[in-house]
């Protein structure tokens, strides 16, 4: 099993969590799938990690949740709201000034 | 999964000032994801105990997801937010601000019930009485106790919040002259303190009746979670 770094991750983890968001509705456990798939298994985290994150965009009125049982199981669908659509966009905003400020940063060390 | 598998982990999210409902939550949530890669490694042809220990394994230790949820302030109780409004202010304004309005609502109906006996006004007016006395100081202490136990929260701030409801509920005083010929009735509540060894003898038995009433039940509460703390254990301890 590839090995977790929980310290790069933590903050990314909103970013992807929106982004998906976003797109369409989903529980948990598809959410877990689809980060995984999206990042190419590079960012691996505990899937139940997401949670307390989810719980909290929630909170803060990002997302928007509703609960269905299937097979028995319950199920919690989140998507994305109208704010946590415009956190998304901020948030693409910064991460791409971060990447573009280090790839810069690695790139003079490169050539130094 | 077993169903206490969880119960370790629901104690230190409390502990950590979680709030009950988001922890309810939470476990539901990891509970089915559990569930849910417990098919997944099952489907993948791994027998039932790897599969349950890769399961809990992909779903993070206990240690990440509870440094995960604290990370999220807005899960937090307020009880664990704003310890000294909630556990100490809270409880003695709720029981000051419940005994004014069941007095106020005494006094507004007042008009309306003039064709009530004075038997009947009595009965009313002395159950009024009591609720202010005794009965809300304890509800408000029973109310903070829950709260404090539930929340797992430390106890100098819901200890202060005590003592003051407490000594506000003993405080108050409620008075009643019934009406007689010719003279009217009056009806008279407020808080006072009085250096006289009668009243505070008083004072100090309506103290302690409510501060043994939350102790009471503070101590039932502590061994009903102690208990569920040990089912938990038991359940995680091989052999």
């Amino acid at each position: 099993m590839p090995r977790r770094n929980s310290t790069f991750t933590s903050g990314v983890s909103e970013l992807l969590i929106l982004r998906l968001l976003s797109e369409r509705e989903m529980y948990g456990y598809e959410l877990a799938k689809a980060v995984q798939a999206v990042t190419r298994r590079e960012i691996r985290l505990g899937e139940g990690l997401l949670y307390p994150t989810l719980h909290a965009l929630e909170l803060e009125g990002l997302l928007r949740s509703r609960r269905e049982s299937v097979s028995g199981r319950p199920r919690i669908y989140y998507r994305a709201t109208a704010s946590g659509r415009k956190r998304l966009a901020k948030l693409m905003e910064q991460w791409r000034r971060a990447s573009a400020a280090v790839s810069s940063a690695l790139g003079e060390k490169a050539h130094a | 999964m077993p169903e206490n598998e969880f119960a370790s982990l629901k104690e230190r999210l409390l502990r950590g000032g979680i709030a009950p409902r988001q922890v309810e939550r939470l476990l539901l949530e990891l509970r089915t994801h559990a569930a849910a890669l417990l098919d997944e490694e099952m489907a993948r042809g791994q027998p039932l105990e790897v599969a349950q220990a890769v399961a809990r394994s992909r779903l993070g230790s206990d240690d990440e997801i509870v440094r995960k949820a604290l990370e999220q302030p807005a899960l937090k109780s307020w009880g664990a937010r704003w310890p000294v409004v909630v556990c100490a202010l809270l409880p003695p304004v709720g029981l000051l601000a419940l005994s004014v309005g069941t007095l106020s609502a005494l006094v507004s109906v007042l008009p309306v019930g003039q064709h009530l006996s004075q038997a009947s006004w009595e009965r009313g007016v002395w159950l009024i009485a009591w609720l202010v006395l005794y009965g809300f100081p304890i509800l408000c202490s029973f109310l903070l106790v829950r709260y404090t136990v539930t929340r797992r929260l430390g106890l100098p701030w819901p200890l202060i919040g005590l003592l003051l409801t407490a000594a506000l509920g003993a405080w108050t005083t409620f008075t009643v002259a019934w009406p007689q010929t010719g003279v009217q009735g009056r009806l008279s509540a407020g808080v006072g303190f009085s250096t006289d060894w009668v009243a505070l003898v008083r004072f100090g038995l309506r103290w302690a009746t409510t501060l043994v009433a939350a102790f009471g039940l503070y101590v039932l509460m502590r061994r009903g979670v102690q208990a569920v703390d040990r089912t938990g254990d038991a359940m995680r301890t091989p052999g």
